[in-house]
């Protein structure tokens, strides 16, 4: 019995010990469990148990100085799939097959999205309208909640499409404006936390908390949509009428530097856009800005006012025209490749000659004449506020590649870059008393709490009010010059302008018969309230400014005047009979 | 004793039936609060889609469209421009009462872009 009872309790002891051993690797475990990886299941727990939400901000609007919006957000709304819910397939194949028809898709779609995706929620609709997300509501599928986002719409179309730029997918701005004020436009996403269910709904007196998504804030430009919409509508008539390749028009205040139109082509579908398409990646770019071209006889105001401010001409100043100039072994004829004999100043600029051109050149000497190119802007950015703005290309005499013939060309505009932004405000600065203003197409940023305006900026008085104003008498007569054979006059309005029938570089010299014309002018010419310049590249049935581009000009300066009210010269008006 | 008895029951009773009331007045507030949310995002959503179908009315396009097409206009060939000799006629002081109110300031401030653009269109 002693043994029996010896082995029931050396039994006995195996099983206590087993259970102890047990015990303490229970204990052990919820030790484990509760003190050291708590913190894991405490998440695990709060992730099946809570759900959080992205707030998507509205994203502003951009518009015109008069307040018209030219992009605006509406409501769109994605609608997003818990992929748990919809585990089982029968159910799945089911409610697919129903959201199928809201979302546009076809249902294997969506639940191909669903098995693969990495996530637990997955959109399997975007960008759904208001009467759209109604009835993805209607149908009262579990595991399935909208998202509320914005989509963004053009009110006038196209309009100013490269100045604009456009937002990819995620609501980011990618070019343009939409790129370069995404922080100001885009506001700030809020976040909501909240308690759901086994189906993933909100629970309705679960916790929850809310930080609103703070709205982007609008931009509103310095561009008149009519102004614009005139400026490409001219652009695209006389393109098609030339056959060119493209073009440029911008309208600025001269007075403040305040850009009222920028329009470039070729362009781009804004509304019915094609991002996989690397071929149309071209059109994106704002031409204005970032294209540099040798602007030809336009520039010969420069040389004549640099000419003026220096005092070494005025416009009755005479030189003898012999028909070419020859500088360090190079000959430089005029366009006509005539010589005109005794010329004044002025009918240098009236006929455009670029002997002439030299002439001054030589005068001003390269110190005075590159100092003078820089005063006026060119070689650096203007600062308008655009990224990829272009500071253009001048060869200094600080290079060594410059020589003298780098000055002649240069005086009458050819080798020589410059953006369509540089050459316009140049001739503002003309048009203004010889003062130099900052470009710039954004008036003001406006948010719930916040307004940034920006205030025109003289950026430095480049020639004197009086060299300015001769130069601008002396521009009326090119005008007047031209007038006689094509419609450039603006009826009841002086203009002030000159033209440009510019050669095309190429690597290696200049295209063969492709030029660049292009007219560049204020009006009225003793009070100036717009200036313009109209570019049209490679026109095919004439090449000159003249015949291209200033009867652009005189269209749309007419039409502008009487936009603005700008009353006509006293000589103009039809005096009512008593 | 069984009068007391009675009081005290009923007292237990009555509170324990307020946390019930109370909760069932809670979910139903809780109800009402969702659905007046629900309510308002549809209001700002229609109310958003609003703007921007105002926005495409003032559209110059259609502007243009509606004026050829419906009103049959067509663009000035000619300006002239005109004086008029007779002097302007001196400006009669209305009074008060027919003038719209002042404005307030910061009243402006506070209108949105839409609201703005509703006062630019020809319409009554």
């Amino acid at each position: 019995m002693a043994r029996q009872g010896n082995g029931i309790s050396k039994r006995l002891g195996v099983v206590i010990v087993l259970l102890l051993i047990a015990t303490l690797g229970l204990v052990g475990r919820l030790a484990h469990l509760q003190l050291v990886s708590h913190q894991d299941y405490q998440e695990q727990a709060q992730d099946e148990h809570q759900g959080s939400l992205v707030l998507n901000p509205r994203r502003g609007a951009i518009l015109d100085r008069n307040g018209y919006p030219l992009a605006a957000s509406v409501d769109a709304y994605d609608v997003m799939v818990d992929s748990q819910v919809w585990d089982d397939p029968a159910q799945a194949q089911q409610r697919a097959a129903a959201l199928a028809d809201v979302v546009d898709r076809p249902p294997q779609d969506i639940l191909t999205d669903l098995s693969t995706s990495i996530t637990r929620e997955v959109i399997v609709g975007r960008g759904l309208d208001y009467q759209g997300s109604l009835r993805v509501e209607d149908l009262r599928l579990p595991g399935v909640r909208l998202v509320r986002t914005s989509r963004r719409v053009y009110p006038e179309g196209n309009l100013a499409a490269s100045l604009i730029g456009f937002i990819g997918r995620d609501n980011v701005g990618l070019t343009g404006l939409e790129a370069d004020y995404d922080r100001d436009l885009s506001g700030a996403a809020g976040s909501l936390f909240y308690e759901r269910d086994g189906l993933g709904n909100k629970i309705a007196l679960g916790s929850s908390e809310q930080v609103p998504p703070q709205p982007g804030a609008d931009i509103i430009l310095t561009i008149d949509r009519y102004m614009q919409r005139l400026a490409e509508r001219e652009l695209d008539v006389t393109i098609e009428k030339h056959e060119a390749n493209g073009g440029t028009i911008i309208i600025m205040d001269p007075r403040t530097g305040a850009i009222l139109a920028m329009a470039s082509r070729p362009s781009f579908d804004l509304t019915n856009l094609d991002l996989s398409d690397e071929s149309k990646m071209d059109l994106y770019r704002n031409r204005a800005i970032i294209d540099l071209y040798e602007p030809g006889s336009v520039f010969k105001t420069i040389t004549m006012a640099a000419a003026l401010d220096a005092g070494l001409v005025s416009p009755e100043s005479v030189y003898v025209d012999e028909g070419a100039a020859h500088v360090s072994g190079w000959t430089i004829v005029n366009w006509d490749h005539g010589a005109h004999g005794t010329q004044t100043a002025t009918q240098l600029l009236v006929k455009s000659l670029n002997t002439g051109a030299v002439w001054l050149s030589e005068l001003l000497t390269p110190d005075r004449f590159y100092d003078y190119v820089e005063r006026f802007g060119f070689g650096q950015a203007t600062g308008v506020g655009l990224s990829g703005e272009a500071a253009g290309q001048v060869r200094t005499p600080a290079e060594d590649v410059w020589s003298e013939v780098d000055m002649a060309t240069n005086s009458f505009g050819q080798g020589i870059n410059v953006t369509p932004l540089q050459i316009i405000t140049a001739i503002s600065a003309i048009a203004n008393d010889g003062k130099l203003v900052r470009p710039y197409v954004v008036q003001e940023v406006r948010s719930s709490d916040d307004r940034q305006v920006t205030q025109p900026m003289e950026v430095r008085q480049v020639v004197t009010a009086e060299a300015a104003n001769t130069l601008t008498q002396m521009m009326d007569a090119v005008v007047d010059g031209i007038t006689s054979i094509y419609a450039v006059s603006v009826p009841g309005y002086q203009v002030a302008g000159k033209t440009g029938t510019a050669s095309i570089s190429i690597p290696g010299g200049y295209k063969e018969d492709a030029y660049i014309a292009s007219f560049a002018g204020f009006v009225p010419s003793d009070d100036p309230v717009l200036a313009m310049l109209i570019k049209i590249d490679e026109p095919k049935d004439v090449p000159w400014g003249s015949a291209v581009c200033a009867p652009v000009f005189a269209r749309m300066a007419q039409s502008i005047l009487n936009y603005l009210k700008v009353p006509p010269a006293p000589e103009a008006l039809v005096h009512e009979s008593p | 004793m069984p009068v007391v008895l009675t009081i005290a029951l009923v007292a237990v009773g009555l509170a324990g039936l307020l946390p019930l009331l109370q909760s069932s007045q809670t979910t139903t507030t809780g109800y009402s609060i969702r659905q007046l949310e629900r309510q308002r995002n549809d209001w700002e959503a229609r109310s958003h889609e609003l703007e921007a179908e105002i926005a495409s009315l003032a559209a110059l396009d259609r502007i243009e469209r509606e004026a050829r097409e419906r009103l049959h206009m067509e663009a000035p060939k000619d300006t002239l421009y005109l004086t008029v000799d007779v002097p302007r006629p001196e400006s009669q002081p209305v009074p008060d009462r027919f003038l719209p109110p002042e404005k307030q300031e910061g009243v402006e401030e506070d209108r949105s872009w839409w609201q703005s653009l509703l006062d630019l269109l020809p319409f009554p």
